[in-house]
């Protein structure tokens, strides 16, 4: 908008018949004795946006072990042993955190599988499955179930157990092969090659929608956006989430996470995106997923429910985990938080504290009400506030506290600089709108 | 205080008031250059900003932070019924 | 030999007693006594069966059917009725010497005026308001719904404002849920009424298995909406009566007439329903129909459909690209830019449509609904042959 209309705007003097009032009155910034509906419609809006909280926490992660036969230098948690005994979740842990996931209040439920490597400990996967569909029959959620898992060791009798329950999977899939490799080291160094031929079988016998991919970004990323996407697209892929660098390796070395980072990584997503709307506009749908979350809620009145994009915080009232040993987190960075010696997260035990105790846990409200974006600083002032989160793991671990300093926030600079970019595309033409426009219709 | 307390590794701060103001004097632990007298003093100027900040914004919108949060967990079970 | 009246419909034999109003036409010769009784039968040759309440002959009068019929009571009617068939409803007036069709059961397109009141005054309204006590026409609809097809695949009610009608219109529903449980229902008001949550949870209590209301919102902007129907407020109040709708789960169609007044801001009305009212079941683009006041206003409303294309390309767009469901009704194919075509629906009944000289050569002839014949009133001219060519598949 430009500034003499802003500035008439503000001191009461924008001509009523221009286009500008009218579109600024369509779109609920101002409103005048003619009608009062905005009222109602912005009420209605923002009750959209905030429905998903009461439903509390719908997404459970179970991490059933540590144990992993990759060794990826990026990985906090995992564990290279054949000790079951010391690094599996038993069936007596599981149930109690059963009886934890179904206290939520939220209609839909999804328990995700976690690990180490999910697959290693497959019994107790096929035992909480089972167990939770039996609770479901009185309970009477939309349960759902996923598995975060390499497909390095998908056999056929795993396949057709996650085929007769629906179960989706999530894998990972860093890029070409020499990067994924080189990222993701096991012994006969040929982790790509059973991801892909993974993602096969499991497409076939589960169905393409119902198999994803998430990469890690790495330094060896950085490079080679293009090589990445080309790699999802020639998988047949039908959108990318490529993940910012995660700090958690790093977090209790230095106090604040370095600022070059994130502009290395902008370059880096700037890049993608740029191929990946080349993609769009020659034809072919393909969705940038962070992009399209934070379309999604430019665009719409809709939460997508992305736990590390929501204000309130998403740890605990969104997601929670429990650990091999029954101990519990406010969210998977918590968890690797703890792996680095730091359990400022840690919530309790699922053996030993009532769902009460953890979920009232004073670090948990503690975080959830300081780090609240409408009442911290420069975050209470910005534009885009509603499309942004609160980050308090995040912010605890590269900072010092639950709030940040955002002027020198990684998380601050990253996402203003994807929302103002976002901006500019939506206004650059009308064919890069509708493309990213159209990303909104599925979120 | 709350800015004080962090730089309390760098140093210890005296803080006193007058009629008009409040003083705090800094109390550096060892002889040290100049330069790093500064770059603290500036830190804890920024930090002290920041710290009257976050409490002057948490008192504006205490009432919208309140209500989400009580709406969020208004079906927990865990809130305290009268 | 009785003189025919000026409309060409004879009534013969129609004794003091004789049947008049609603009646259910019937061409089978076996039909069942007990159905007979109540019904007309439809002469086509020279088979004149007994017992059938009266009977209807159309075109030429024959001294040999004449003959067949007798004294019993039986109407003439002239040409323009040979589309009469099995199963229609048509209602009788032997004073005024009238005879009118109120259900064609071969059509697509059953649609039931149940009032002529109105309480917007549209600048396009092709059913100019009439503010009469038409009080009768429930009854007529009431008297009708009974002897309608059950196969019957949709019937509309419109006016006029239908729910002017208050209370008289639930019953009219309730009547097509019980007699036509497998007929869609669409009903077309401009939803103020449904403000009032009490009159919404009665239409929501029907409980109709398959309905919808198709509510104008014309702009964005509501001065501009208030304008185009002629009342002050309506704007807000529709969309308070869409909310409550919704409220009670009962499924909203949104329709917009594009013209002159309401073309230029298309697109940024489909942001608005886009972000505003996500929840709407679907969404019409009209064209603009040549009939009642859009005659008068013409100078006014006219734009030629061309000159809107690139509005109306960018609002249904957006509207697709945000998984909206929308449809453009009443555009020739040839004003429409070829990625809207599948958006394109044939709306005009088989019977009622009509084209013009330079679509001879069209390929797309068959695909493209044509015009409504008050199009020969204005029309685009920009009309023009699509060559086979054009398709890219």
């Amino acid at each position: 908008m430009e500034r003499a209309n802003l500035e008439a705007l503000i001191r009461g003097t924008l001509e009523t018949n221009s286009e500008v009032y009218r579109d600024l009155k369509s779109r609920h910034f101002l409103q005048d004795p003619d009608s009062d509906i905005a009222v109602e419609l912005l009420a209605l809006k923002l009750r959209t946006k905030l429905k998903r909280l009461a439903d509390f926490t719908a997404l459970h992660m179970f991490v059933v072990t540590l144990r992993c036969e990759h060794s990826c230098p990026y990985c906090q948690v995992s564990r290279q042993s054949d000790d079951k005994l010391a690094f599996d979740m038993t069936k007596e842990t599981a149930e109690y955190a059963l009886a934890l996931t179904f206290r939520s209040p939220s209609p839909a439920i999804k328990i995700e599988f976690q690990g180490g490597e999910p697959l290693l400990n497959f019994p107790l996967i096929k035992f909480i499955v089972e167990r939770a569909l039996e609770i479901n029959t009185r309970e009477k959620r939309d349960l759902q179930f996923v598995v975060a898992t390499n497909l390095a060791v998908l056999s056929n009798e795993i396949l057709e157990f996650l085929r007769n329950h629906e179960i989706l999977v999530s894998t990972s899939l860093d890029g070409p092969r020499d990067l994924h490799n080189k990222n993701r080291p096991r012994r006969g160094n040929d982790s790509y090659e059973r991801a892909i031929s993974g993602i096969e079988r499991a497409r076939i016998a589960l169905g393409r929608d119902r198999v994803g991919a998430l990469m890690t970004t790495t330094e060896a990323s950085l490079e080679r956006p293009k090589d990445i996407i080309d790699e999802y697209i020639a998988s047949g892929f039908d959108g990318i989430f490529l993940r910012p660098l995660s700090p958690y390796g790093f977090a209790l070395k230095t106090r604040s996470y370095e600022a070059y980072d994130a502009d290395r990584w902008l370059s880096f997503y700037f890049a993608g995106l740029e191929h990946i709307l080349n993609i769009n506009r020659a034809g072919h749908r393909f969705v940038a997923q962070y992009a399209a979350t934070i379309l999604s809620k430019m665009l719409s009145p809709f939460e997508p429910g992305y736990v590390d994009l929501m204000s309130p915080a998403g740890i605990g009232i969104a997601a929670i985990v429990y650990n091999y040993d029954g101990e519990v987190f406010a969210s998977d960075e918590s968890r690797m938080l703890a792996e680095m010696g730091n359990k400022k997260f840690r919530l309790g035990n699922v053996r030993v504290d009532s769902y009460e105790r953890i979920f009232t846990n004073d670090t948990l409200l503690e975080a959830l009400d300081s780090s609240f974006a409408a009442s911290s600083p420069m975050c209470s002032d910005c534009a885009f506030l509603p499309h942004c989160g609160s980050d308090p793991v995040f912010h605890y671990a590269t900072q010092g506290d639950f709030v940040g300093h955002k002027p020198t926030s990684e998380f601050c600079r990253r996402n203003l600089a994807i929302f103002k970019k976002l901006v500019l595309l939506l206004r650059s033409d009308s064919e890069t709108r509708r493309i990213l426009t159209s990303w909104t219709s599925q979120v | 205080m709350k800015a004080a307390y962090r730089f309390s590794d760098r140093f210890v701060c005296d803080i006193s008031k007058t009629a008009t103001s409040i003083i705090c004097a800094l109390n550096f632990r060892q002889s040290i250059e100049a330069d790093f007298v500064r770059t603290a003093i500036d830190q804890f100027k920024l930090e002290v900003l920041d710290n009257e900040l976050r409490r002057s914004v948490a008192e504006r919108t205490e009432p919208l932070r309140t209500a989400i949060l009580a709406y969020a967990f208004s079906k927990s079970g865990l809130q305290s019924t009268e | 030999m009785m003189k025919l009246s000026a409309l060409g419909v004879k009534f013969l034999n129609w004794a003091e007693s004789a049947p008049g109003g609603i009646a259910r036409l019937s061409t089978n010769q076996s039909r069942p006594d007990a159905l007979r009784r109540s019904e007309a039968f439809l002469v086509r040759d020279d088979n004149v069966p007994e017992g059938f309440l009266f009977y209807v002959i159309v075109g030429d009068e024959s001294a040999l059917l004449l003959d067949k019929i007798g004294r019993r009571p039986h109407i003439w009617l002239p040409n323009d009725f040979l589309y009469l068939r099995d199963g229609d409803v048509i209602r009788t007036n032997a004073d005024k010497n009238s005879v009118r069709v109120l259900y064609r059961r071969a059509s697509n397109h059953n649609s039931f005026l149940v009032t002529e009141r109105c309480n917007h005054y549209c600048l396009m309204c092709s059913q100019p308001p009439r503010n009469v006590d038409d009080s009768w026409i429930i009854d007529e609809i009431k008297a009708t719904i009974p002897l309608m097809d059950i196969e019957t695949r949709e019937i509309g009610f419109t006016g006029g404002e239908p729910t002017l009608l208050e209370g008289r219109l639930i019953e009219i529903l309730e009547l097509a849920k019980g007699y036509l449980p497998h007929t869609a229902v669409h009903i077309l008001s401009n939803g103020r009424r449904f403000s009032d949550l009490r009159f919404s949870q009665a239409y929501a209590n029907v409980k109709h298995p398959d309905i919808m209301v198709g509510i104008p919102i014309y702009s964005d902007i509501s001065s501009i909406h208030d304008y185009v129907v002629q009342s002050d407020g309506a704007f807000d109040e529709t969309i308070r009566g869409i909310l409550n709708l919704k409220r009670l789960r009962q499924r909203v169609e949104v329709r917009i007439v594009i013209h002159r007044q309401t073309y230029s801001r298309l697109p940024q009305l489909a942001y608005f329903l886009a972000r505003n009212l996500t929840f709407i079941d679907h969404i019409a683009l009209m064209g603009l129909e040549m009939m009642g006041f859009a005659k008068a206003n013409v100078e006014d409303l006219w734009i030629d459909p061309f000159d809107y294309q690139r509005e109306l390309f960018d609002a249904a767009m957006h509207l697709n690209a945000r998984g909206m469901n929308f449809s453009i009704y009443n555009h020739q194919l040839c004003l429409l830019p070829e990625e809207l075509w599948p958006f394109s629906r044939k709306s005009i009944s088989d019977w009622k449509n009509e084209y013009m000289p330079e679509c001879a050569d069209c390929s797309e002839r068959n695909a493209c609904g044509g015009f409504f014949s008050s199009a020969r009133f204005r029309h685009s001219r920009n009309i023009r042959p699509i060559p086979s060519a054009t398709i890219s598949e």
